[in-house]
This record gives structure tokens, C-alpha cells and sequence, in this order.
């Protein structure tokens, strides 16, 4: 555009007369007025509406009801827990301690008085001799006594009289006959070597 | 042969007894009791493992465990007594669903021997229906009044067993066996152990090696098998015929009535049979041992 022309439109524009625009927001606003409207008003009153059905209530009930959380039930149950715990280490304590009394009396045995030594074979492999060996450190009493002292060579001997039937056993000749000498001789072994362990234990 | 004869006419001379030098001397007896309660439960056992002990178990109405253990100590000396008393230990403890109770002797290494003489007693009550084991050796066992499941293995000792209603097992050797008043089924491994069974009803099952059985009062009873290999057997009966009978020893003798006997000149190595074998079966071998079966 040339520089004369946009002189002139601005000017023309500057001098255009202000005009009020028409108040057409009033008059919408009296269109929207619900208070004018009198049916409108009355029907409003008029609606009086109805109950909605009971639906909530079977709702509810099949809901979890809510944990009661009362401070009442808080403290029973933590006196309940107190009392479990107590007891449970009161009986632990009752059942993991063995009550130990002592107690002191006299009493007589028999004493026998010899001083004969009893001399077993070292590393010997019977238990009934081992038995009497270790015993007769501690019951010198017992073992100098000289029934037991029989007994003791009793044993020793049929123990002895075993080896060398056993000895003839193993060469062959009339075996049942042997083998009945060997049980009377095992079965009297037996008897001296249970006669010596009720000495001890009785002593 | 002739050294043989001699070995045995020497045990008979051995066997005489003599006393002399008797004197009764005073002796200081310390004696630790321990008591402990056990609260048994259904599928529980209770094992008791002895040494040179003498265990007394009962039955009892209680519903739980007691255990009385009394370690005894015996010397001239009531400190030294005391002290070696000491030595003496024992547990008493629950363990994967068994209640164990043990004792044994624990010695200082620079100690070799005692001065004392050491004794342990084990008593202990037990409910109905206890599954029961016990172990033992150099030391007397002695059950009682018990309903349950039992089992004892015992060496060097004896076992006295009474009024027992149940299984029982049991183990023994070099000790003597007496069972009185019992029902249930027997099994019994045994050796050097004489036997001795009355007032029984039942099954049983007994091998044994050395050592006679004897049995008498036989109730209700199913079916007995002995196996004697080297032991006597004496069987009283009060009708044999409420038994089919297979009896048979090979090299002893069999004394029997005439009906199992057959009255055959040698029975030796024969297998004998009688009666219905529908009834309750009673067999007994042995192979050197004597059968006897009185009515």
C-alpha cells in the first residue's frame, strides 16, 4: 500500500463515530428466568417423588463387615497373649530343669578281710572278665571275698575247659557226645560268670 | 574225653561255696535324687539307655512322664564319696519326638579307678499305650503294669517283666528272662538266658541260643515257635489237645505224652506231629537241647 493511502485510512478510521452496543445479554437473561415461569414453579412443588427400591440392604449384608477395632478387644487379647506366654515358659521352665536333692546316710556291708590280690590276664576279650577286672579296682572288698574269689577261678577254668573242648571238637570224633560236655560246661560257665555279676552289683 | 570229665566234676567241686573272714563295716552312702516330668504326646517314644543300672519302669494312670533317678555313691570316706559321686551323669531330654533318659559314668582322665562304689537306680511311670525301649547293660530291668509297644535289649543282666498287655521285643544276653501275666506278641532273641514265661496268652516267637525256656499257664494263644539250638525246653499244657504240636530234636531227648511221642523207640532227629493243624500251632526244635511237654 502507498505511504499517502495508509495516511488517509488511519485517519479515517480515528475520526468513525463510537456506538453503545444493543443490551442483548438482558434480554437473554429474562428468557432464562425460571422464576417467571409459573407451570415450571408449580410442577417442581408438585413432584413429590418415590422411595427407591431396598436394593442396599442385601447388598450390605453380603459386604464383610469391618473388623471391630475397639480398644476393649485390643487389651483382652493382649492379656491372653500374656498369660499363654507365661505359662508356656513357666512349664518350659518346669519341664527343661531336673529337681536335684541330695541326700546322706550309713550304711553296713560286708567286709572281707584278706589281702590275696586278684591278678586277671591283661587284654582278655571277655566281657564278663573285663567287667569283673574294672569292678574289683573299685570293690577290693568284693573281690578279695573268697566265694567270689572261687567264682571267679570256677569261670576262669570252665572257660579254659571250653577252649580245649572246643579244641577236640574241631579234630572230629563222636561230636554229639563232645558237644553235650561242651553246653554242660558252657551252661555252668554262664551260671558262675551271672553268680559273680550279682556279687558285685549286691556288694 | 577224659580231660572233659575232669573239667566237669571240677566245676562241681568249684561250685561249693565258702565264707570266712566275714566283718560288717560302716559305709557312707551319698545318695543325689533326680526328679523330672515329662508331658507325653501321642506318637512320642520313650527310650531309657542304661549303664550297670537298675531300671524299674511302671505304668501308671498319670498321663505324663515321671522319672526318679537316684545316683548313689558308696565309700568309707563320705567326702571322697561325694566327690566321685560326681562322676555319675545322666540326661534327661525330649529329642525328635522321643523323651530319653540315660546315665553313665564320666571319669577325669588322670583318674583310673574308684575308691567307691557307684550305683544307679532309674524308676519311671509311664502312661497307657507307651512306646517304650530300653537298653541296659550290667544292670537289672524290670517292667510293670505296662500297655504299649515294648522293646529291651539287655546284656549282663536280668529282666523281670510283669502284667504287660502288647508287642514286646526283646533282646538279652548272659541275663535270666521271667515274664508273668502278659498277652501280646512275643519276640525274644536270646542267649545264655535261662527264660522262665508264665500266665501268657498270644503269639511268640523265641530263638535261643543257649539257655533253657521254660513255659507254664498257657492262656489264648495263637501260635508259638522255639528255636532252641542248644537250650532245654519245658512246656506244661493243661490239654494237649487244643494244639496241633511239631516238635523235634536232634540230638536230645524228648519226653512227651504218648500221643505226640508216637511211643517210638528213638525219637532222636524225628520230626514229631500232632493234632489238627487248624488249631494253634506250637513248634519246638532244638538241636541239642532237651524237650519236655507235660499235660
Amino acid at each position: 500500500m502507498h505511504k499517502e493511502n495508509r495516511r488517509n485510512l488511519d485517519k479515517a478510521i480515528n475520526e468513525l463515530k463510537e456506538l453503545k452496543a444493543p443490551d442483548i445479554w438482558y434480554e437473554i437473561a429474562n428468557d432464562l428466568d425460571f422464576a417467571k415461569d409459573e407451570n415450571l414453579i408449580s410442577a417442581i412443588e408438585d413432584f413429590k417423588g418415590s422411595e427407591a427400591p431396598d436394593i442396599w440392604l442385601p447388598i450390605e449384608a453380603s459386604l464383610p463387615k469391618p473388623k471391630s477395632r475397639s480398644k476393649l478387644n485390643w487389651s483382652i487379647a493382649a492379656s491372653v497373649s500374656i498369660l499363654f506366654v507365661s505359662a508356656f515358659l513357666f512349664y518350659k521352665s518346669l519341664s527343661d530343669s531336673a529337681s536335684e536333692t541330695i541326700s546322706y546316710s550309713t550304711e553296713e556291708v560286708d567286709f572281707f578281710e584278706t589281702s590275696l590280690d586278684i591278678s586277671l590276664d591283661e587284654g582278655d576279650e571277655d566281657k564278663i572278665l573285663d567287667y569283673v577286672k574294672k569292678n574289683c579296682r573299685r570293690l577290693s572288698q568284693t573281690c578279695q571275698n573268697p566265694e567270689f574269689k572261687g567264682l571267679l577261678e570256677a569261670y576262669i577254668e570252665l572257660a579254659d575247659a571250653k577252649k580245649q573242648l572246643e579244641n577236640e571238637l574241631s579234630k572230629g570224633a563222636n561230636q554229639p557226645q563232645l558237644m553235650k560236655y561242651l553246653i554242660r560246661v558252657e551252661k555252668n560257665q554262664t551260671q558262675v560268670g551271672k553268680d559273680m555279676l550279682k556279687k558285685l552289683r549286691l556288694s | 574225653m577224659k580231660r572233659a570229665k575232669k573239667h566237669v566234676a571240677l566245676l562241681a567241686l568249684l561250685f561249693l561255696a565258702f565264707r570266712w573272714g566275714l566283718a560288717q563295716t560302716k559305709v557312707e552312702v551319698i545318695t543325689k535324687t533326680v526328679e523330672k516330668s515329662f508331658v507325653y504326646k501321642s506318637g512320642y517314644s520313650l527310650q531309657v539307655d542304661g549303664k550297670s543300672a537298675v531300671i524299674d519302669v511302671k505304668g501308671w494312670d498319670g498321663t505324663g512322664i515321671k522319672v526318679v533317678m537316684k545316683l548313689i555313691s558308696k565309700g568309707l570316706n563320705a567326702d571322697v564319696a561325694k566327690k566321685e559321686l560326681e562322676y555319675q551323669k545322666y540326661a534327661m531330654d525330649e529329642i525328635n519326638r522321643s523323651i530319653v533318659i540315660r546315665n553313665y559314668l564320666l571319669l577325669p582322665r588322670n583318674l583310673d579307678e574308684l575308691s567307691t562304689i557307684q550305683e544307679t537306680e532309674i524308676q519311671i511311670y509311664v502312661p497307657k499305650n507307651v512306646k517304650l525301649g530300653v537298653k541296659n547293660a550290667f544292670g537289672e530291668t524290670r517292667l510293670s503294669e505296662i500297655t504299649g509297644q515294648v522293646s529291651i535289649e539287655n546284656e549282663y543282666g536280668d529282666i523281670f517283666i510283669s502284667n504287660l498287655e502288647g508287642p514286646c521285643r526283646v533282646k538279652s544276653f548272659f541275663g535270666d528272662l521271667k515274664l508273668r501275666t502278659t498277652s501280646g506278641t512275643l519276640t525274644f532273641e536270646i542267649s545264655h538266658t535261662e527264660t522262665s514265661i508264665s500266665g501268657f496268652s498270644g503269639s511268640a516267637k523265641i530263638n535261643t541260643n543257649l539257655g533253657n525256656v521254660s513255659i507254664q499257664d498257657l492262656g489264648e494263644v495263637s501260635d508259638i515257635k522255639i528255636d532252641g539250638q542248644k537250650a532245654d525246653i519245658d512246656l506244661k499244657v493243661i490239654d494237649i489237645h487244643r494244639y496241633f504240636w511239631s516238635v523235634r530234636s536232634k540230638y536230645g531227648e524228648i519226653e512227651a505224652p504218648a500221643d505226640i511221642t508216637k511211643q517210638l523207640k528213638s525219637i532222636k532227629n524225628v520230626k514229631l506231629e500232632y493234632g489238627d493243624r487248624a488249631l494253634p500251632n506250637i513248634q519246638i526244635t532244638t538241636d541239642f537241647g532237651r524237650i519236655e511237654i507235660i499235660e
